[in-house]
């Protein structure tokens, strides 16, 4: 990957003048300090400064996710030992097993893919490691339809954070767009910090990737087009091409995978086997995707995303209810200046209004 | 200040120790604390812990980088002086 990335510095080097230090601050916003670092650390017109700097993240980099990875190998350890099956997704599956480097790739916690039936059980089991939820379900019962994660946080030093995912994607519509049980059946072992893992089919991981970098982030966001370019690159000619373009159609996900191959195609120059890019461009959002990216695009509609995603009217309305009246343990979370709950609730439609509606 | 070579060394439990493309880092979980490691620490702490021998190690190292006997051990004391000042490394003169 660093070799990809100095291809790309090489050929802006041939047309304009470097300047260093925009050049470090723009890759240290991104979150390619580190790979930028690996890049030209030993170039003879790097700056000390810069140098300096981009070696300071690339450390930091290191240490956060060498403190991480260990907690990984903990939770992994005892998850198994209570027969939990787990795949470890994104920033913790590519630090080691794509980038081959930790330091190189910063990643924010560590994200986990789990049957729905196992979260209770799970959370039992790293509460005694020392991981605590930062915030209440607010669906109870049904969050494993109407929610996909749960936050969670190690305190220390440096805060560990944890996610356990039941979906992929936050919307319902894609709970079963890939379902978790057949993830789980293409899913591919490793060893991660000398624990037992499993990480997502290739092709799964690529799906994942272009999905939540559209879905969650609406667009490509940096890091998940170096992660794209990165795990194109590792698999290269072995990449099962038309498993995953038959799953990015068959799930709803033409677009999402269009828009963000296309610009990492162009912004990574990642090369594509020969008619894939075609292939790519031939697959035909469906009614239901098109809806989305419509709603993607407009604030308004932005939040009826999921109620229309929902199979009944039934459990539109108990999501419905569920985002409008949280339960109190939820709304003691996230509106804690002491005020009776009705005010809480009142407060908390005035703070959608103005978010939607502006002052 | 020369530091005598101590019998053997120990890497503890609460030392993360993580390979960067030649070079290391060694984390305390106990104080947050961190430690570089160049390429020969880096060699020397991997074999210290597949076994805490510092004469063995100091042998094996001797073996790869072919430089002055008396200079090697020389710096290996005065790394494992710093790394057991720091609490990075427990140290037995026996």
């Amino acid at each position: 990957m660093a070799s990809r990335y100095n291809q790309t510095l090489r050929a802006t080097w041939a047309t304009q003048p470097l300047q260093w230090p925009q050049l470090a601050n723009e890759a240290s916003h991104n979150s390619f300090g580190p790979l930028l670092y690996d890049a030209v650390q030993h170039h003879p017109a790097i700056p000390g400064e810069v140098q300096k700097q981009l070696r300071q993240l690339y450390l930091n980099t290191a240490l956060a996710n060498t403190l991480a990875l260990h907690e990984l190998a903990t939770i992994l350890q005892a998850l198994a030992q209570a027969n939990i099956p787990v795949i470890v997704l994104k920033g913790a599956a590519l630090a080691q097993a794509s980038y081959g480097n930790v330091a190189l790739r910063p990643m924010h916690d560590l994200d986990l893919l789990l049957p729905f039936a196992h979260i209770p059980q799970a959370l039992s089991i790293v509460a005694t490691l020392g991981f605590q939820l930062l915030e209440p379900i607010p669906f109870g019962d049904r969050s494993g339809l109407f929610w996909n994660e749960l936050l969670l946080v190690k305190e220390g030093h440096k805060p560990v954070y944890l996610e356990f995912h039941w979906h992929l994607l936050d919307n319902p519509y894609y709970a079963s767009r890939p379902g978790t049980p057949e993830l789980f059946e293409r899913s591919l072992p490793l060893q991660l910090e000398g624990q037992p893992a499993r990480i997502l089919a290739p092709d799964d991981f690529l799906l994942h990737l272009c999905s939540h970098s559209w879905h969650h982030h609406s667009g490509l966001w940096p890091q998940a087009g170096a992660d794209i370019a990165q795990l194109l690159v590792q698999n290269g000619p072995t990449f099962n091409w038309e498993r995953f373009l038959a799953h990015a159609q068959q799930y709803d996900l033409a677009y999402a995978v269009q828009t963000t191959l296309s610009q990492v195609v162009t912004q990574w120059h990642c090369p594509l086997p020969a008619g894939t890019w075609q292939a790519i461009q031939a697959l035909r959002p469906g009614r239901k995707e098109r809806f989305f990216i419509y709603c993607q695009q407009n604030k308004y509609l932005k939040p009826l995303r999921t109620i229309i995603a929902l199979p009944s009217l039934r459990l539109r309305l108990a999501y419905l209810w569920g985002i409008l009246f949280p339960s109190a343990d939820y709304m003691a979370r996230h509106y804690p200046s002491p005020k009776p709950l009705r005010m809480a609730y009142l407060h908390r439609f005035l703070c959608w209004g103005k978010l939607l509606f502006g002052d | 200040m020369t530091h005598p070579l101590p019998g053997r060394a120990t890497p503890p439990n609460h030392v993360l120790f993580r390979e960067l493309n030649g070079e290391a880092i060694l984390l305390d979980l106990q104080k947050g604390h961190y430690y570089g490691l160049n390429e020969v620490g880096c060699d020397l702490w991997q074999l210290l812990t597949a076994d805490p021998d510092v004469a063995k190690a100091c042998a094996q190292l001797q073996a790869i980088y072919q430089v002055e006997p008396s200079q090697l051990e020389q710096d290996i004391a005065q790394l494992l002086a710093d790394l057991h000042t720091a609490g990075l490394i427990s140290l037995d003169n026996s």
